[in-house]
């Protein structure tokens, strides 16, 4: 009876001793794979908080900007419009001999600065976005480049799928931008742009043959590259710049595609 | 006094330091079923100081017996059983745990006044079924646990500490208080090892429940 109870009583030890070694085991593991899921999703919610930041940004640089255009095109060009008006009728009923010469300049310095104020305010309140293809967009850039006589541009479209207008639009003030830069700082010939992919995703691929930059040690702190590093970032692609001092500027990105169809 | 009585009047300090704590956090407690947690830890400190007296001072062992028996061990039960049922209130495990409270009550009455000294495995009828239906509570409520998001916020569930409690204290002492007289009769080592394991679990209980009004938010 005595070495039975004995028996009896060590097992319960033994049961008791390997529920909380296994009790203890399995609380730590859960814990721990719950705290890893936890941070995961925190960054994911912390990533996409500073996506929506950067689209809320990059929304009212464009609603400002269509405002500015919009009061250049009813405001100021109406009044300057009235103004050269009113010197040509001067100049045209010769009421002022002694000032004619100068009333003409002023009329033709009105007449320019009108012009190229409804040129600015027509790029800001572009809307030929919603209605033309990526494809044709880019060959419109392309053609202004090649405009200049001194800069070649050429474009590869070999693309598949589809993708919202938000991502179109952000797409083209990318290679807008990467052509500015290119035409302003690296003093090259060439601008060559490459888009290719399908429904997977998209690839980017922009490259002249200008003096480049270190990327290593020069910092990109030109608004006009991170422009394009955050307009990339809002769209959830990957950026990637090849450069080195004299061998041109590549950059490379890559737009999934599920991120192809956000608005 | 001996070293193991001392022990066991520090723990009905320890017990009295929890209903303390308790009503130090009367404030987070008041207004939900917790407080009746607080009210818990009176009773127990009376009853168990009330135990201790009639032990050592009055020399009334069997009285002292009887305390336990009829007052401080289905209360034990009786409450806990109670607790789980307001936790998972509204859920179809609410009137499972009432049912067994229910249970508990008829084989405790049963047992002390038609079946007394009956015993399973050397443990009273009642005794064993409080212990078992205890210890699956906890260990259903550690399980649910570890597979909800709530494991994050472990530190602040009341009843995690609550259940901690019962798990270590009830898993070790059932087989002390199963099997303490053969021990005491055959293998007197043994039994003051076990003795003292069983009362620092009793010890890690009360510091569990004191954790739980520090650190525990009430759902």
């Amino acid at each position: 009876m005595g070495s039975t109870s004995l028996n009896i009583f060590l097992a319960f030890i033994s049961v008791i001793l390997v529920i909380f070694i296994v009790g203890i085991t399995l609380f730590v593991t859960r814990y721990h794979r719950k705290r890893v899921q936890y941070e995961k999703e925190k960054e994911a919610i912390e990533r996409q908080h500073r996506l929506d930041l950067l689209n809320t940004q990059l929304q009212a640089q464009d609603q400002t900007m269509q405002f500015i255009g919009r009061e250049i095109h009813d405001s100021v060009a109406q009044k300057l419009t009235l103004a050269a008006l009113y010197t040509q009728q001067l100049d045209y009923q010769d009421a002022y001999p002694a000032i004619a010469g100068k009333l003409k300049s002023i009329s033709t310095v009105l007449n320019d600065s009108l012009y190229e104020l409804r040129d600015l305010s027509k790029t800001l309140t572009d809307n030929r976005l919603s209605g033309q293809s990526l494809e044709a967009l880019l060959q419109t850039e392309c053609g202004r480049v090649n405009e200049t006589g001194t800069w070649t541009a050429t474009l590869q479209y070999d693309f598949s799928g589809t993708f919202s207008v938000y991502v179109k639009n952000a797409i083209l003030r990318i290679i807008q931008e990467f052509i500015q830069n290119s035409l302003k700082h690296s003093g090259g010939k060439n601008i060559s742009i490459g888009v290719t992919g399908g429904q997977n995703g998209l690839q980017v691929m922009a490259t002249d043959d200008g003096k480049g930059f270190d990327t290593v040690h020069e910092q990109s702190g030109g608004i006009g590259l991170s422009n394009i590093e955050r307009r990339i970032k809002m769209i959830g692609g990957e950026c990637h710049w090849d450069s080195a001092p004299g061998k041109g500027t590549a950059l490379r990105f890559f737009i999934s595609g599920f991120n192809l169809l956000s608005t | 006094m001996r070293t193991y009585q001392l022990i066991q009047i520090g723990l009905t300090f320890l017990e009295a330091a929890a209903f303390i704590t308790g009503l130090f956090y009367w404030n987070k407690v008041k207004t939900n079923y917790w407080k009746w947690f607080v009210v818990y830890l009176g009773a127990i400190v009376l009853g168990e100081a009330a135990g201790l007296l009639l032990l050592y001072k009055f020399r009334e062992p069997a009285i002292s017996r009887n305390l336990y028996i009829y007052f401080i061990i289905p209360l034990e039960f009786l409450f806990f059983l109670w607790l789980y049922g307001r936790y998972y209130a509204g859920k179809k495990a609410a009137y499972l745990i009432f049912a067994a409270m229910g249970l508990y009550l008829v084989v405790f009455l049963v047992n002390v006044i038609f079946l007394p000294g009956t015993t399973i495995w050397f443990f009273p009828i009642s005794y064993l079924l409080g212990v078992v239906l205890l210890l699956l509570l906890s260990v259903i409520f550690f399980l649910q646990l570890i597979s909800s998001d709530a494991i994050l916020g472990y530190r602040k569930e009341m009843m995690f500490w609550v259940s901690l409690g019962l798990l270590v204290f009830y898993l070790v002492s059932s087989p002390y208080f199963g099997l303490k007289q053969l021990l005491y009769d055959k293998y007197r080592g043994i039994f003051w090892i076990y003795y003292y394991i069983q009362l620092g679990c009793n010890y890690l209980m009360y510091l569990f429940f004191c954790c739980a009004f520090i650190w525990g938010q009430p759902r």
